[in-house]
């Protein structure tokens, strides 16, 4: 608000007087100034917000305001409402935004994030007691999974692969002792092309490759833990997939968990049954990949 | 730290709020002539553009002309409702010419008031009227009309651009004219 001058003129008040009368002789149509003003104004206005002259659009503002004889200020009871009117819509907004934030959250943990839980299997041995301890997780771009038996990890120093390829699965598996479930169903058309195996000190890493004529594949990989190296060391093995921002589907059968889940065009499918960790991955559907796993535990 | 990244952020909003809130409401009003029918619209934009300062306070506080992203704001604000309204802004406002020549007449009659007063009673008349003018009114009075400043030495002094500098002394001559039409309406 404007203060009322305190200042005392100088005493030349008929120079003053002279000033007041050229002031009045100034003739000037209120509504010529008030169109140049609006002129002013608006091409002001029009000037990016880095370089607009803000001093000008106020001196336009108020230069109206005089002449439209207009010059009431906003009371601050009415500043202050307006502002409550402010805080509250700032409130509003910001409950939305927790919500829409929680609500992400939601999403994400579905999609496992921070969504962690141990899966336990009984290992087939001898001793009866669970030997392989499942770590599962995902995020929104990768699906990790530790497996480690339930003693202190300790570094293996030597677990090397041999590397072999086989023209069937009889050949594979000859030397296997525990062995993998097989697929009883694949979707039509696909024929099994050939296998691999990797042999380490602590676990064979068995890979069967299946194609169609288009090209599409499907690969079982299956990491065979043997009763001994469950048994009698310890191991940890980290596995990461990559994968979409599709959630994690877990589907249980038979009492096990599989988690299904996309990379790209890619469905892929892990679990972990006794001392084997499997992992599937194709050209296929979700639910095509379902009835591979359902035929692996002896469905259809 | 972030309690006080927050605190920061309030108290510059809150300034923000002090030093503009009337401004941007009196520029939004402007924007749209005034017009009695637009004045809730001036309301929603003035509190839209401060609701939009709030969410936005972190970036404005390194912002290099954040009153320029204030009044760009309202004006934006103003448009969109104009066209969401499908209402067509009216610049210009008419007024004829009768109505034109009848100010020009009251402006004319002013100046044979001021000049019929006895010089003595002109020159109380002076006193009176320029000490209605406030602190910022009185200052400019001395520099341009006593001190004869031009109009870049006076924007440099009030370090506004000179198109300002001359809309303020426009102001000022309009409002000592306004002062003793109101003097000869009192008496």
């Amino acid at each position: 608000m404007d203060q009322k001058s305190k200042k005392s003129f100088p005493p030349n008040t008929s120079s003053d007087k002279e000033i007041i009368k050229k002031i009045l002789s100034e003739k000037e149509s209120d509504t010529g100034v008030k169109d140049r003003m609006y002129a002013i104004l608006y091409e002001a206005s029009s000037a990016d917000e880095v370089t607009m002259d803000t001093d000008l659009i106020d001196e336009c503002v108020k230069a109206i305001d005089l002449i439209e004889g207009n010059e009431e200020h906003l009371s601050q009871e009415e500043i202050q409402t307006m502002r409550r009117k402010v805080d509250q819509r700032y409130k509003d907004w910001l409950n939305i935004q927790r919500k829409s934030r929680l609500k992400k959250l939601f999403v994400q943990s579905a999609a496992g994030l921070i969504l962690v839980f141990f899966l336990s299997s009984a290992v087939a041995s001898a001793f009866g007691y669970n030997l392989i301890q499942i770590v599962v997780g995902w995020g929104k771009e990768t699906f990790d999974l530790s497996a480690q038996n339930q003693s202190n990890v300790q570094n293996d120093t030597h677990n090397m692969a041999d590397k072999k390829t086989y023209g069937s699965i009889g050949e594979v598996m000859k030397d296997i002792s525990s062995k993998p479930l097989l697929p009883g169903w694949l979707p039509d058309g696909f024929a099994f092309k050939y296998a691999e195996k990797f042999v380490r000190s602590d676990n064979t890493n068995v890979l069967l490759y299946y194609e169609d004529s288009a090209n599409k594949a499907i690969v079982f990989d299956f990491s065979i833990y043997t009763d001994k190296a469950a048994a009698d060391m310890s191991f940890a093995k980290d596995y990461s997939f990559e994968k979409d921002n599709n959630i994690v589907e877990v589907y249980e059968k038979n009492n096990l968990r599989h988690y299904i889940f996309q990379n790209i065009d890619r469905v892929q499918a892990v679990w972990n049954n006794l001392n084997v960790i499997y992992n599937v991955s194709g050209d296929v559907s979700a639910d095509e990949m379902k009835k591979v796993i359902d035929s692996m535990n002896g469905g259809s | 730290m972030w309690g006080r990244h927050d605190k920061n952020d309030e108290a510059f909003y809150e300034n923000l709020c002090n030093q503009y809130f009337e401004r941007i409401y009196n520029y939004c009003k402007r924007l749209v002539r005034g017009q009695d029918q637009f004045m809730d619209f001036v309301e929603d934009c003035t509190q839209n553009t401060f609701l939009e300062a709030r969410k936005q306070i972190s970036h404005l506080r390194n912002h290099p002309n954040v009153e320029g992203w204030l009044y760009t704001t309202a004006r934006n604000l103003i448009n969109h409702s104009y066209r969401s309204m499908y209402v067509k802004k009216r610049h210009e406002v008419i007024m004829d010419d009768n109505i034109s020549g009848t100010l020009m007449e009251v402006d004319h009659e002013l100046e044979e008031l001021f000049n019929s007063a006895m010089d003595l009673d002109l020159e109380k008349l002076s006193i009176e009227i320029l000490s209605k003018l406030n602190t910022n009114e009185s200052d400019l009075y001395l520099d341009y009309y006593k001190c004869n400043m031009s109009v870049s030495d006076l924007s440099k002094k009030y370090d506004v651009s000179a198109t300002a500098m001359t809309t303020r002394i426009y102001r000022l001559k309009k409002k000592i004219k306004n002062l003793v039409c109101d003097y000869f309406k009192e008496n």
